[in-house]
């Protein structure tokens, strides 16, 4: 069970949305991290067989993603994507289903059993126009199941859905990576902390970093500082450095924020996070 | 094939869910019925008098011309039509008089059979002229029209021998022809335009977001990733919008048919074409003039769900799709080509609006292709046939090859 990715490149014109990406994913959650535009959605449509790359290849076991037989294999959440308003989400669920290739009972046995995974059992039959975003969102990670995927690819899956259903869904997505290659985008930092075995950060196009957690982690260990000091002092450091987080406290300000030296004399280094990381990656996009 | 059934299923689901699609259709029921009883409605005045509403004309003059059913138009049902019309004094509007109404009336559908025979290049041969129809001339009604069609088909820019061909059916005719009540079918002829091109305009409307709709709802995004997506489902839309198309024309035509016939009377089916378009060079029946006009228009809606599938597949707004497909049906009817040019003309007539002109189906204008003379009513369906064919696989190959950007 290998999804291979050689050297895929995706070029509009003079921008390169993804560039000369060499990955290879095994049984297991990734989670794909970068800011807008990095080009995890049009990676992950590559990987999906929907955006042929300019150049390079993608293969699972040797099937190049292009063909009926990994499309067999596949189960996608795209980032926005349509439904049929006027179809209940049973009916949605029975054409996913067709189109997936599953038999007349083995569409219904499952369709019920997704919607009732995803808590949207008793609004079966309602119209899907009628959902809320987060109950839509819901319906397409059902979708997305119908088939046992092999390769699961979520395009911002916990977008829309509150707390609660987040953790649910999250849970979810780390028993289905036992037996398959889950793959995930988000901009939601915490989720991928909890759920990937290997975390991976694209940024401009460009595959910037692949690893667990704490090999990820370990890049900016040190670097990340806290420190109680005075309103001005605060605002100075604020414009100089990534900033993770600013509070009042009493007369001074509490920042914690990632630097490559101590920052002033007060700071002291703190536990790095995936967000720390993040922001350390991305700052420099998130002042753009 | 189970698979590709459930699929074609959920295809239809999806247009006939939308209520703008159940309010066209419905539409489209209503006026094909009320096109059919239009002509109906209303009344005839004659000096601002109510003189006989639209309806009661029409059944009198149903049992006059039934009256002469079975008569062959010789010289004498001629010369006693001329003397009808003898009866009616000199006057613009000479319908309105009571002479009219009382002696030539009857007559007066052999009197638009046999008028327009005697026109020449330079004079129209008016009633006044009509009047004074002699019987060499009333004997003389076939050898006339046989010169007139000489004439006629002189002036086209055919080969040669595709005249000579004409000219040989034209022979085939049997004459004298012989009268019958065909009011049922002529005005199937008048509203089988309309109904055709109002079965394709619902037809695109219904069709257009076959494909584009999914690239619009960002459905595209799910289907192509899905196993069936990129192959069976195509198929499934394709056969969606093929027999969806066809189930809209051919509701709409039998729904004109079996109204107007109920309505103005089955009269006429073995009658011959003359009796409704007396220069017709071709020796058919009213039934077999009604089957061939309706295949061509059934036809020319396929080629159009053709033409509308491809263009749903290139591109990403049904809206797009449907101006392009009305500008497609509704710009050659204000174009105008005459039979000197033929190429332009034949070419003019097999865009879906022209193929759906009874004109254009029992013109005598001829497809001439290697030597090959084939005869309006068969190249076509034919054309609309292999043109449907050849656009569909582009259509099946744009929504496979879609890239989702």
């Amino acid at each position: 069970m290998e999804l291979t990715l050689d050297r895929v490149t995706k070029q509009y014109g003079n921008k390169i949305a993804c560039d000369r990406i060499s990955l290879t994913l095994r049984r297991g959650v990734y989670g794909l991290l970068g800011a807008n535009g990095a080009g995890k959605t049009t990676l992950m449509r590559m990987m999906c067989g929907v955006l042929a790359p300019t150049f390079g290849t993608v293969n699972y076991d040797g099937i190049d993603v292009s063909r009926e037989n990994y499309r067999d294999l596949l189960g996608y959440l795209p980032q926005d994507f349509g439904y049929y308003p006027e179809f209940s989400a049973l009916d949605f669920m029975l054409y996913i289903a067709v189109l997936k290739g599953l038999s007349k009972v083995r569409a219904r046995e499952k369709s019920l059993e997704l919607l009732e995974l995803v808590s949207l059992e008793n609004e079966a039959k309602k119209k899907i126009k009628t959902f809320s975003g987060g109950m839509k969102q819901r319906l397409g990670i059902a979708q997305s199941l119908l088939n046992d995927p092999k390769v699961l690819i979520l395009d911002e899956p916990t977008a829309g859905l509150d707390p609660k259903e987040r953790v649910r869904f999250r849970n979810m997505i780390s028993r289905l990576g036992g037996d398959r290659i889950v793959l995930l985008s988000t901009h939601i930092v915490s989720d991928v902390e909890h759920i990937a075995d290997t975390i991976l950060i694209m940024k401009s196009g460009q595959l910037v970093h692949k690893g667990t957690l704490e090999e990820i982690i370990g890049t900016i260990q040190g670097k990340v500082w806290e420190c109680s000091i005075p309103p001005s002092v605060a605002d100075r450091l604020c414009e100089r450095y990534p900033v993770i987080n600013l509070r009042n406290e009493g007369k001074n300000m509490f920042l914690r924020l990632i630097s490559e030296e101590k920052p002033c004399d007060c700071a002291v280094t703190a536990q790095a996070s995936l967000e720390d990381l993040y922001l350390y990656y991305f700052s420099e996009v998130s002042e753009g | 094939m189970r698979v590709f059934w459930r699929l074609v299923g959920f295809e239809y689901k999806k247009i006939l869910y939308k209520k703008s699609v159940i309010i066209v259709l419905a539409l489209a029921v209503i006026v094909t019925a009320v096109s059919v009883w239009g002509t109906l409605l209303g009344n005839y005045y004659i000096g601002g008098e109510v003189f006989e509403s639209n309806y009661d004309a029409m059944v009198k003059d149903r049992s006059y011309a039934r009256a002469l059913s079975g008569r062959e138009i010789d010289s004498k049902l001629i010369m006693e039509t001329v003397e009808a019309y003898s009866k009616i004094p000199k006057k613009d509007r000479y319908y309105d008089t009571p002479e009219y109404q009382a002696f030539a009336r009857k007559y007066s559908e052999i009197y638009r059979i046999v008028r327009p025979i005697y026109n020449s290049e330079s004079r129209r041969f008016n009633m006044e002229d009509f009047q004074r129809l002699t019987g060499e001339q009333a004997a003389g009604f076939y050898a006339a029209r046989h010169s007139r069609q000489v004439q006629a088909l002189e002036e086209t820019g055919m080969s040669g021998k595709a005249k000579e061909k004409l000219i040989a059916l034209d022979e085939q005719i049997k004459t004298p022809f012989t009268f019958s009540y065909t009011d049922g079918y002529t005005r199937f002829f008048t509203l089988m335009y309309t109904v055709g091109l109002m079965a394709a305009f619902v037809m695109a409307i219904c069709i257009a977001p076959i494909f584009s709709g999914e690239y619009s709802s960002g459905a595209d995004q799910l289907i192509l990733a899905s196993k069936h997506g990129k192959n069976m489902l195509i198929t499934a839309k394709l056969f969606t919008g093929f027999t969806l198309a066809s189930a809209i024309c051919l509701v709409l035509t039998a729904i004109n048919y079996i109204l107007t016939i109920l309505t103005f009377g089955f009269d006429g089916l073995n009658s011959q074409l003359q009796l409704y378009y007396p220069m017709s060079t071709y020796p058919l029946t009213m039934g077999q003039t009604a089957l061939l006009f309706s295949v061509c228009v059934f036809f020319a809606c396929l080629m159009t769900a053709a033409i509308t599938m491809l263009l749903s597949a290139k591109s990403k707004s049904a809206y797009g799709v449907i101006i392009i497909i009305t500008l497609i049906l509704i710009v050659p009817m204000f174009i105008n080509v005459s039979y000197d040019r033929i190429w332009l003309y034949n070419l003019l007539h097999l865009l879906p609006s022209g193929m759906m002109e009874f004109g254009s189906v029992t013109s005598p204008v001829q497809y001439e292709l290697s030597g090959v003379i084939v005869k309006p009513y068969v190249f076509l369906p034919l054309f609309a046939a292999v043109a449907g064919i050849l656009v569909t696989p582009f259509a099946y190959r744009s929504f496979k090859t879609h890239q989702i950007v």
